[in-house]
């Protein structure tokens, strides 16, 4: 098993040098100069000015060469500086993963839940109304792009009814650290949390019910029936234990949304975190920064990839690894 | 009754050409499932819409009328009108021209490059194989949003280049479908039999091998379709997609989210017929995979 996870974590070494190298130089393809905008505005600056300063600071260097130096820095965590705010990259990045971390948790802590209870619901009362309801359902709701979801909430709560803030996270009038401002912050996060569990729900909630389906047809829980058992021991106890395996692998599989955000919902309710962070240093060029978000989510992807493969065969006795 | 005789169907269409008789039988499955018929209806409607909707009513694509804007349905304009007085009904359905022809034109060519390639990397295997199926993998270890962020910046606004890009993004699954159907039949012996009478290897991908890939392929297809039309509303709706003046249900859908306060009718309209497409095309889908499931074979 150690040798397992030792092998595996070798492999995703490579796999993310060349994540990260197809990155880079899609992101290099991209217009605008970075020393172009920092200077831009300085009236008395000739061209061969910004050609000298482009030779030392290394931008005629060959793309393998400024790559290459670029992975050095990010390995030593200094990324460099954003081209759109001159701050260092992490001060940017930092204040938008706690915001995403926030609304994320928040959205997968709930949805799961209920997902994972309704799950249940379908599977011990198959084909009983309530499951044909919940299944329609889920299916119909897959099929609501996640931002008409947003703008459909909005609508509802912030344009009729009026109840909650239409976008952001804070409101400028309130003082800071106030009982008020608390209250205004938590309106804020209901819609971005409410469509993010929603889609938690969709995903998972079909899962479940069939995991469990699968299970209740297996012949020990008809010994454990047979027992005597009552029916709350036989599910409760018995069947969730298998039931839940693959449900947490997929749980594990899906949390690199956790760190990355949604870069659609956090888009339509204007809300500071790293998937709107992604999207507006694409569109700004700001490509230091675009870099390093990118590789913060690869990083996840690749490590929640392998923990789900480790937690599957920790789980289930039944699969070994060879090694 | 499953296993030795899963082709099995009604005496009298048995005396009718024998290779027909696996899609007769896929085909009373499809019919069976009332679904299938509610996802057919709406895909027809929805298409038959975008053709010969503008034709409908009297006003232009860009038609503007300062006078009329942002008005609510009326027996003049079926669907109201937007900021500037153009008719929702005309725009909506020439945004379903360009998001249902993203749609179809991407599943399309997904199914044929994703199916050769996963043809070719299970018939041909050893390094051509597992260089593909690296490929696969990485592009699906980078979040979708990432690349369809960077590449959509990156090739500029247009039709075209969209469904490049969401080609190049969605080929993955139909050659991992392609690929596992025929790692599944490349050892049996109608392969071998094709081999030893000569076959050349396109032959034997081709007239051998891909008709038995042709269901995952079918289903994997309707639900790229969806999937595209998805992605590009997505991207419209970001900004990198479609470009006005062009209309996309997903930039009519960013352009009236300005106004969301005086006429949220109109950032509710366009993703009404976003969601119709999707549905028509995963109930399509469901039902296909269900008719196409050798496993469930049973009539």
């Amino acid at each position: 098993m150690l040798l397992y996870v030792t092998r595996r974590l070798l492999q995703t070494v490579p796999l993310l040098l060349v994540i990260s190298a197809l990155i880079f130089t899609l992101l290099h393809l991209m217009p605008g100069d970075l020393l172009f905008r920092m200077l831009e505005g300085i009236p008395n600056l000739r061209p061969q000015d910004l050609d000298r300063l482009r030779r030392i600071y290394g931008f005629d260097d060959p793309v393998y060469v400024q790559y290459a130096k670029w992975l050095w820095q990010l390995i030593q965590l200094n990324p460099g500086y954003s081209r759109e705010y001159g701050q260092p990259v992490f001060d940017i990045i930092l204040p938008a993963l706690k915001n995403t971390l926030i609304l994320t948790i928040a959205a997968v802590v709930l949805g799961k839940i209920i997902a994972i209870a309704l799950g249940i619901f379908s599977a011990v009362r198959q084909y009983s109304i309530g499951d044909y309801v919940l299944t329609a359902t889920t299916f119909i709701a897959y099929s609501v792009p996640a931002f008409w979801l947003g703008l459909m909430l909005i609508i509802l709560f912030s344009v009729k009814l009026g109840w909650l803030p239409t976008s952001g996270i804070v409101n400028g009038e309130l003082e800071p650290g106030s009982w008020a401002a608390t209250v205004d912050w938590l309106k804020h996060l209901i819609l971005p949390v409410a469509v993010l569990a929603i889609s938690e729900i969709i995903q998972v909630q079909r899962f479940m019910r069939s995991s469990l389906l699968e299970v209740l047809r297996q012949d020990y829980l008809t010994t454990a029936r047979a027992k005597g058992l009552s029916e709350r021991v036989v599910i409760g106890r018995h069947a969730l234990k298998n039931a839940l395996i693959p449900v947490v692998t997929i749980i594990a599989v899906t949390m690199p949304r956790v760190v990355g955000g949604s870069t659609v919902v956090e888009t339509v309710f204007a809300y500071p975190g790293m998937g709107r962070l992604l999207y507006t240093s694409i569109m700004g060029n700001d490509y230091v920064v675009a870099m390093t978000v990118v590789m913060i989510i690869a990083v996840t992807v690749v490590f929640f990839n392998l923990l789900a493969d480790v937690i599957y065969g920790w789980l289930d006795p039944r699969i070994r690894y060879q090694s | 009754m499953t296993s030795e005789t899963p082709l099995a169907i009604p005496s009298n269409s048995i005396a009718n050409a024998q290779p027909a008789g696996y899609w007769l039988v896929v085909w009373r499955r499809f019919k069976r499932h009332r679904v299938a018929y509610v996802g057919f209806f709406f895909f027809l409607t929805l298409l038959l819409g975008v053709i010969v909707g503008p034709y409908l009513v009297s006003f232009e694509l860009d038609q503007i009328s300062l006078s009329e804007r942002m008005q609510m349905p009326s027996a003049r304009h079926w669907l109201g009108t937007d900021e500037l007085g153009r008719d929702t009904w005309v725009r909506i359905m020439h945004g379903g021209r360009v998001s249902l022809t993203v749609g179809l034109a991407v599943a399309l060519s997904t199914v044929l490059i994703g199916g050769l390639v996963g043809i070719l990397a299970g018939y041909v295997g050893g390094a051509l194989d597992n260089a593909l199926m690296r490929l696969v993998d990485t592009i699906y270890t980078i979040p979708r949003i990432v690349l369809l962020l960077v590449l959509s910046k990156l090739a500029g606004p247009g039709l075209l280049n969209i469904i490049i890009i969401l080609v190049a993004l969605e080929w993955t699954n139909a050659a991992r479908l392609a690929r596992s159907a025929v790692l599944s039949f490349r050892e049996q012996e109608f392969v071998l039999a094709a081999q030893c009478l000569g076959a050349s290897r396109w032959r034997v991908m081709l007239r051998h091998l891909l008709p038995n890939a042709l269901g995952p392929l079918i289903v994997s297809a309707t639900l790229d379709a969806g999937a595209a039309i998805r992605a590009e509303t997505t991207l419209s709706f970001l900004g990198l997609g479609i470009q006005p003046p062009t209309p996309s249900w997903g930039n009519l859908l960013t352009n009236a989210a300005t106004n969301i306060f005086i006429a949220p009718l109109q950032v509710f309209l366009p993703g009404l017929f976003i969601f119709f497409a999707l549905m028509s095309f995963n109930l399509l889908g469901d039902a296909l995979r269900d008719a196409l499931d050798p496993k469930t074979m049973d009539q």
